[in-house]
């Protein structure tokens, strides 16, 4: 940073206003991401002060990390250098809920919650279960492409957003997409920002397309070997059912393995496809439970979080769909506790943070590599990051996205260091 | 490298039947499905991707532009070479690589014909879900610069969303791979950000699309409206009502007339619009939900519904819809077809606008479109023989995507800016916004090499354009 802190804060302030900056230990210390503690809070009420403040930080070489609910804040490296944590949690009003188009524009420090409350009084909701939704920001979600159980019948993230505003590190605000369901004007730049974990802009602005809320919807929860359920998965795949999730759960400590498989749609719809599957696993052995309402919601919850549990390893491995039991099966030795979207192909796994667990991980990304798929570490404590890359090898196209992110932020200073590879 | 040098050099990468420098065997190539046309100068029809990097490594010492082509059935002018160079043909990247049905997935080559995905894995029941209309004609390639839509991207989403993975060779004629086989490949997501870029990121020499499983059940319905407003609101409510339909298309009664004019299905000819709804899924899902759009369609003023009681039904439906754009020489000896979109929210007033535009520039205006999406088809009719008239014709598709940006929409929902819309895009985004995408466009071909002058605004290009409405034989896409 060019600037002494003092001068940047009070630069920021001057344009802000005095209660957007703190420089106070207690928060600085509750925004530290993986153990580096920034300088300096802000926390602009618009995206115009967004933009200001990127400037005025930009102008003085100062490193920023855009911050949301900071329910994800522990994805990717550790920033090389932090200067000043930029809060979107005054950003957070509903733009524009179209529910005849089937769309909402929302600011981006607006929690899933609060969203889906205003989208429920259109009977809609945002189809992405993302984590700690009371807490996770939609531009949280969005840069850290958040998913959750149902993406494989709704969509990920990355269909789901058809527009943004994002601040680029000169200050500008630009917009991408715009808000009808089909559009290819010009490059599709919201495919850009998705993922990118706030390293090439800082999001402020999202339009998504919302679904209408099913009917009816219940989770059958079968439960027995690993066997026993991997059979019935598989047996359900080869049918013509459209379940809404499907998930291969095993909660540890040696409880049996779980099928979960969740279905949205009408009555009858819902009812006959829980029937049919019931009689696939009956005659398999597997215990049967069917849960709806809060108890559904609950229990799909708790896998939605697991990515974001704190003061774990969770490794993220993603193969393609028919290699997801191969898979568990090689670890089976380590009695992990994991969850598999068997329908995506990705499998989280949730382990205590020690070096064993942390030794895991080359054979996890051989493997996946073997699978022509990819293992990341998802959430880690800072310590074990030290030695180690979360995102594993640098993909082919490595060269290519520092290319992009010196064309976008050629300091350097949107979240510096925390991206594959170094960016 | 002077051109000589560069031909010889292209020779001895492809093979001299491979490439195309005498005007009889270039002139093929100067025209796509637009009204455009600029005869290129030299083609080449490389067969594998060694032979792309070579020939990319080529264009770029002899600084010469290249323009990725596949069918040529674009509607924007983008396999048109605005600024001459190589015209490089994917036609020989033809087979489909891997189908891997266990993993929902198949690598193709570009120049594989859409339908040809389908039809490899239809037996095993699965689909490969982008429709064009053309998708008889159109390559997956194509399909891919242009993030293609069709009639069933309402419920499966457009070419984007299928597309996991693609191999591209970039400038420097080096061959990389963006996305993979599965999802969330770590990193920018710079397949998305390809997809759609109209040829000018890159040659794409393969691609890894989804599959998907046939549905259980498919039904499908043709209302019929004596009002164009009853039949949007129809659409508006339907998708309010939260049905997510597989598809949701209109036909005006000009399109209807030239449908029955060319190949008849059977469509009332003096009906003043035809919505055809197709619902999949589970059967007692697809019945509930034809019986409620049934119900919609009556409420909005469907003079009449008739629910297609089999495949043959079904299938006369869509012969009739995809054919509409073919059946348009039965109107008018030439047409203009445009690609806006609104909010669906909007489209009742949407269509009062065309009316009035064709009304305000004393011209016929046929309307196929993607109703549910809220992206229009309006094809403007006229003879190309009457002086001034494509220039009114031009005018008039520009003043129907001016409407479409007053009422928050786009102008273009699947055919691409091209050369044909570069000068509109400025309605859309601003200079920044322009900018951004600049950068990428830089961090991809700093040179500008692969397609220039198209989908940015930049000036008039320095090959000689030609405007040429209407030439695609009509049957091609049946
Ligand atoms: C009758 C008719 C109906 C149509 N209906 C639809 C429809 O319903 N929905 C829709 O979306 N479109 C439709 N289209 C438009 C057109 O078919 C699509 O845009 C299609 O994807 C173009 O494919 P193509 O192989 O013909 O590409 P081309 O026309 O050859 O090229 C299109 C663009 O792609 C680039 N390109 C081609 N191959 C590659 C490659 N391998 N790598 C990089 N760039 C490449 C070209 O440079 C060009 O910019 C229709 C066209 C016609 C004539």
């Amino acid at each position: 940073m060019k600037l002494a802190t003092e001068q940047l804060g009070q630069r920021l302030a001057a344009d802000l206003g005095a209660d957007a900056v703190s420089a106070d230990e207690l928060r600085l210390a509750a925004h530290a991401i993986d153990g580096v503690t920034p300088k300096l809070i802000c926390a602009p009420s618009t995206a115009e002060q967004l933009a200001a403040a990127v400037k005025i930080c930009a102008d003085a070489q100062a490193a920023m990390a855009p911050w949301g609910g900071g329910t994800a804040m522990s994805l990717g490296n550790p920033p090389r250098a932090l200067d000043v944590v930029l809060k979107t949690s005054h950003l957070d009003q509903v733009i524009e809920h179209d529910h005849a188009n089937l769309t909402a524009t929302v600011q981006s420090g607006i929690t899933l919650n609060a969203l889906q409350a205003v989208l429920a009084r259109q009977k809609q909701f945002l189809p992405i279960d993302a984590p700690l939704p009371e807490r996770s920001t939609i531009g949280g979600i969005v840069a850290a492409n958040l998913n959750g159980p149902r993406r494989s019948s709704y969509g990920s993230v990355r269909d789901l957003v058809i527009g943004m505003k994002v601040v680029l590190a000169s200050g500008e605000i630009i917009k991408a997409g715009g808000k009808v369901v089909k559009n290819v004007a010009g490059y599709d730049m919201c495919k850009l920002f998705t993922g990118a974990l706030g390293t090439l802009g800082i999001v402020t602005e999202v339009t998504l397309r919302v679904a209408p809320l099913p009917a009816h919807s219940s989770t059958v929860i079968v439960s027995g070997t690993w066997a026993q359920a991997a059979q019935c998965a598989n047996q359900l795949m080869g049918t013509k059912l459209l379940p809404s999730a499907m998930f291969l759960v095993n909660p540890g400590a040696n409880r049996s393995w779980q099928l979960a498989i969740s279905f949205d749609g009408f009555e009858e719809t819902v009812a006959r496809q829980v029937n049919e599957l019931s009689a696939m696993a009956q005659p398999l052995g597997l215990s049967q439970e069917v849960i709806h309402g809060e108890k559904q919601r609950q229990y799909w919850q708790e896998i939605a979080d697991l990515p974001v549990s704190q003061n774990r390893v969770i490794y993220r491995v993603t193969v393609p769909r028919g290699a997801v039991q191969r898979t568990i099966a090689t670890i089976a030795d380590l009695a992990p506790q994991l969850c598999a979207d068997l329908a995506m192909g990705t499998i989280w796994i949730e382990m205590p943070a020690n070096q064993t667990t942390r030794d895991l991980f080359p054979r996890l990304i051989a493997w996946a590599q073997q699978q022509r798929g990819h293992a990341t570490i998802f959430n880690t404590p800072a310590e074990l990051k030290r030695t180690t890359d979360v995102w594993g090898p640098v993909p082919p196209a490595h060269a290519l996205m520092r290319k992009i992110k010196q064309e976008f932020d050629p300091a350097g200073l949107f979240n510096p260091g925390r991206f594959i590879g170094g960016i | 490298m002077d051109k000589r040098e560069l031909i010889t050099e292209l020779r001895r990468i492809v093979g001299t039947p491979y490439v195309l420098i005498e005007k009889e065997d270039v002139i093929v190539y100067e025209q796509d499905g637009s009204i455009f046309q600029v005869m290129p100068e030299i083609v080449v029809v490389p067969a594998n991707v060694e032979e792309v990097s070579a020939v990319v490594r080529a264009a770029r010492s002899a600084s010469v532009p290249i323009v990725p082509r596949g069918s040529g059935t674009g509607l924007a002018g983008g396999a048109v070479p605005a600024e001459g160079g190589i015209i490089l043909s994917l036609t020989r990247f033809d087979r489909i690589l891997k189908i891997d049905l266990e993993n929902h997935l198949a690598i193709v080559e570009p120049g594989v014909i859409n339908l040809d995905v389908t039809k490899a894995v239809a037996k095993d029941g699965f689909f490969y879900a982008p429709d064009p209309s053309s998708q008889a004609a159109c390559s997956i390639g194509g399909n891919v610069a242009n993030n293609s839509g069709g009639p069933h991207t309402l419920a499966y989403g457009v070419t984007t969303n299928h597309v996991l993975g693609i191999e591209v060779v970039l400038d420097d004629g080096e061959v990389v791979w963006l996305g993979g086989e599965v999802a969330d490949t770590p990193g920018y997501d710079l397949c998305g950000v390809f997809v759609g870029s109209e040829g000018t990121m890159g040659i794409v020499t393969k691609i890894a699309v989804k599959l998907m499983q046939t549905r259980e059940s498919v039904r499908t319905l043709l209302a019929i409206f004596d009002d164009m407003d009853f039949a949007t609101n129809t659409v508006v409510e339907i998708t309010s009502e939260g049905i997510i339909p597989a598809a949701l298309e209109i036909m005006d009664h000009m399109s209807i007339e030239a449908v029955e004019r060319g190949a008849p299905v059977g469509f009332p000819r003096d009906a003043a619009a035809v919505l055809i709804v197709e619902v999949e899924g589970l059967s007692e899902q697809t019945e509930r939900s034809i019986m409620l759009a049934s119900e919609i369609c009556r409420r909005n003023g469907a003079r009449e519904v008739k629910v297609a009681k089999n495949d043959a039904e079904r299938q006369l439906l869509w012969k009739g819809r995809k054919g509409a754009f073919g059946a348009m020489g039965t109107l008018a000896p030439n047409y203009y077809v445009q690609d806006g979109v609104v909010p669906r929210s909007q489209l009742p007033e949407m269509m009062r606008r065309v009316a009035a535009i064709s009304k305000e520039f004393n011209l016929t205006i046929a309307n196929v479109f993607h109703a549910g999406d809220g992206n229009l088809h309006p094809n403007i009719l006229f003879d190309m023989r009457n002086p001034g008239e494509l220039e009114r014709v031009i005018e008039a598709g520009a003043a129907t995507l001016r409407a479409c940006v007053e009422l928050g929409g786009s102008i273009t929902g699947e055919h691409g800016v091209g050369m044909e819309k570069k000068a509109y895009i400025g309605w859309l985004f601003n200079d920044a916004d322009l900018a951004a995408m600049t950068r990428v466009r830089h961090a991809f071909d700093p040179d500008n090499r692969f397609n220039p002058a198209k989908l940015f605004p930049t000036p008039a290009s320095c090959g000689e354009v030609r405007l040429e409405p209407g030439k695609i034989p009509a049957g091609l896409w049946k």
